[in-house]
């Protein structure tokens, strides 16, 4: 969660449209766990930060009540807690890794630790403390930066430094052995394999205590906002839920994703006036409709994501 | 086609087996092997006790060492078919909450004391005597032991029953150790701590008639600190595992600070500060590394299971098996409930850092009102609970830091004149307030 400056001083999370894309879709999927239980018995986990975006949709989509905001800034404790969306959401001041562990498990959860920095060994942490904990039905959701950074002739191998030193040299893959392996959306790539294997781990430790828990991936994103992210998550079930798996129909989805195959997220700048015409040719089979001054690159990138495409418009309120 | 295919023996020699086996113990480790299987006797007299009137009594001298107890014997059956056969036969039907659990610690035990043994045994139906010459037994090709036994139909009192096992000669390195008082007395505390179940529950061990005693763990416990106390069970075929764990902090001791680990009541793991139980979790993020800070920090786990096979104890119960499946889920719950105390000691060390200044803090009070509990007596809790202090940290206002050097007083005083200050920690803030404006305040 540390960073030099929190990305809500720098960004302001309502207009960073590649994010509403993905919130949107992750929002779509999570519906589908009321298989597993009825969603308003859901507890939300997240980081809200100033703009606790992720929690009003949560509790506007989801109808969640029980929400819980980690926040490590206790000195900005009011700022925070004036800016906190409805009534029942619970601030709890602290680092994650602190605060993780010490809360109560029993009922299944929607965690989203939605980092801005990179993946680290407190980020995998975080993760193992969920996992070793959480109730059949939950869902774990990590978003990290996964910028590669510029590669510097002069510096060779920064990049594989940075990520050892970032999750120490035992977690890095086999075969990650220079700063190619981690260019483009690579290091995205690696992350994933990495916070596959921690949730893993964890799920197996457990599975002699809870009833065989196993964990199905569910999302894994690409996006930028200017920097590369990633997403990962899942769903973490007991023998008994996971037979019920199938009820969800996740697979329905195309943004789901359960291997290393990434759902990239690509947000085309289009006019007010374009998206309204793409949207009346839409759904479609081939996003080959409409006219050729809009390229075809967008208008496939936008008939990916149009029900999810964020429209901005300036308001005074 | 050949009628008889080339052989080629590869059965084990005796001297091979007999280095082999010894080599990887310790020789206290392997006296407490023995008593093991006293406790094991015991436990299957009187299950969990209590276990007044059994004894088990050692002497050790530089000349021979001798074991004895009453609790129960070895009947005519297991002596033939179990218990000198090197290995726990599958068939053999377990002990429930047994200790022994291999098949190999008592032989391992006498073959790393000395040359010759003798066991003699009696249990309610029968009795047997056994007398070994190992020297000359590991060049017979046989593997079989000279036994001479006789059963009863007559049932002996429980009081008459036991056995008594006696080596003569020992190892010259051993008679040497045996010499040392201080082998002596490591050998005692490290009975005391592996037993200290049995002992607690009123099993009288001796060592050259010197009676053992115990201390149990104990953890503070207040109206305002509650200790974590977490008991589960962990279902498997053929017998669940029941785990107790406890949490919390006791007397600042470096050297016993850490996990005590637990199977069937023998103490396999003690003040355990490595990563095997938690500590530096996730490169040091989800636990951090033991370091003198957690000086008061105690853990305790309890795994008891009727089913012995299942406890993640290795041969010579000197430590866990990582990788076994149980004590991966324990681990777990033992990271769970390790994390808030490691919070709480932070805070307390923070909070000392600043006694200087502001005098004892609410965390160092709650800690001295709290009084050493048995274990037993503390209350199920899923997590270590502290008051948290009840004034909030002063809100807004920018985080700070403490800042601290030494300086030659002629200069500080030099300093000060120029200052006008009246305080060291005035030249201090003056200073540096001096070149924050100078140098990095842009307003």
């Amino acid at each position: 969660m540390s960073e030099r400056t929190p990305s809500y001083e720098r960004v302001n999370y309502r207009l960073r449209p590649a994010k509403h894309v993905e919130r949107g879709m992750i929002l779509e999927a999570l519906q589908r766990l009321s298989v597993f239980a009825p969603l308003r018995q859901y507890r939300y986990i997240g980081f809200g930060s100033t703009y606790f975006a992720d929690f009003i949709v949560v509790h506007r989509v989801l109808g969640i009540n029980k929400m819980i905001s980690i926040e490590e800034d206790e000195a900005k404790r009011a700022r925070f807690l004036f800016n906190r969306p409805f009534r029942t959401v619970k601030l709890i001041f602290g680092h994650s890794n602190a605060v993780l562990p010490t809360l109560a498990w029993t009922t299944p959860s929607i965690v989203w630790l939605d980092y801005d920095g990179p993946l680290t060994n407190s980020v995998l942490a975080d993760i193992g403390w969920v996992c070793s904990a959480a109730a059949s039905g939950s869902v774990l959701i990590v978003t990290v930066r996964a910028d590669p950074g510029a590669i510097s002739v002069d510096d060779k191998g920064a990049r594989i430094r940075t990520l050892k030193k970032n999750i120490g040299a035992k977690n890095v893959p086999n075969g990650i052995t220079n700063d190619g392996h981690l260019a483009d959306w690579r290091l995205a790539e690696v992350g994933r394999t990495v916070i596959d294997s921690t949730i893993r781990e964890a799920v197996r430790d457990r599975s002699t205590r809870a009833a065989q828990m196993s964990y199905e991936q569910l999302f894994n994103f690409h996006y930028r906002d200017g920097v590369r992210m990633s997403t990962v998550g899942g769903v973490l079930l007991d023998a008994g839920h996971r037979s019920e798996l199938d009820r969800c129909s996740f697979k329905d989805l195309s943004y789901i994703k359960s291997g290393s195959d990434a759902c990239l997220i690509s947000v085309p700048f289009l006019t007010n006036r374009e998206v309204r015409w793409l949207d009346r040719h839409l759904p479609a089979t081939a996003a080959g409709t409409g006219v050729a001054m809009i390229p075809q690159r967008d208008r496939d990138a936008y008939a990916d994501i149009y029900r999810f495409f964020p429209t901005f418009v300036d308001a005074e309120f | 086609m050949p009628p008889n295919p080339p052989l080629i023996d590869a059965s084990p020699t005796k001297e091979f087996f007999i280095e082999m086996l010894t080599r990887d113990i310790e020789l206290i480790p392997a006296i407490i092997d023995l008593v093991d299987n006293c406790v094991d006797g015991a436990r299957r007299l009187k299950a969990d006790g209590p276990y007044e009137g059994l004894h088990v009594r050692l002497t050790i001298t530089p000349t021979a060492f001798v074991i004895g107890d009453n609790c129960g014997g070895i009947d005519l059956e297991t002596a033939t078919k179990y218990a000198f056969r090197f290995g726990r036969p599958g068939k053999m039907a377990p002990t429930a909450h047994s200790i022994g659990q291999f098949g190999v610690g008592m032989k391992r035990a006498l073959f790393k004391l000395g040359t010759a043994f003798t066991v003699r045994s009696t249990a309610e139906h029968s009795t047997f005597a056994l007398a070994v010459d190992v020297s000359k037994w590991s060049k017979e090709d046989s593997w079989q032991l000279p036994f001479e036994g006789s059963s009863s139909a007559k049932a002996t009192p429980v009081a008459k029953r036991g056995t008594t096992i006696t080596v003569d000669p020992l190892h010259p390195t051993i008679a040497a150790d045996f010499a040392l008082e201080t082998f002596q007395s490591n050998l005692r505390e490290e009975i005391e701590r592996a037993h200290q179940d049995a002992i607690s529950k009123g099993l009288a061990i001796t060592l050259n008639r010197t009676p053992l005693h115990v201390n149990l763990g104990t953890l503070l416990q207040s109206a305002a600190i509650r200790p974590a106390r977490r008991e589960f069970s962990l279902n498997g075929a053929p017998d669940s595992v029941d785990v107790t764990i406890y949490c919390g902090i006791g007397e600042s001791s470096p050297r016993d600070a850490g996990w005590y680990v637990f199977c069937n009541g023998r103490l396999v793991m003690e003040a355990d500060q490595t990563s095997a139980t938690g500590w530096g979790a996730r490169g040091g993020q989800a636990i951090p590394s033991y370091h003198n800070q957690f000086a008061t920090f105690r853990g305790y786990v309890f795994m008891e299971s009727n089913d012995a096979g299942r406890l993640p104890w290795n041969t010579t119960k000197t430590g866990v098996d990582a990788d076994s499946e149980v004590f991966r889920s324990v681990r777990l719950e033992m990271l769970q409930v390790m994390r808030p105390v490691i919070d709480f000691l932070n805070r307390l060390d923070a909070e000392n850092d600043r006694e200087e200044e502001e005098g004892p803090g609410p965390l160092t009070v709650a800690v001295e009102s709290a009084k050493p509990v048995p274990l037993a007596e503390t209350k199920p809790s899923v997590a270590f609970t502290w008051p948290e202090p009840k004034a909030k940290p002063k809100p807004s206002g920018p985080k700070t830091g403490r800042i601290q050097y030494d300086k030659p007083v002629s200069q500080i005083n030099a300093v000060k004149a120029v200052l006008g200050a009246t305080t060291y920690v005035e030249v201090g803030q003056r200073t540096f307030d001096y070149f924050y404006e100078a140098e990095c305040d842009d307003t």
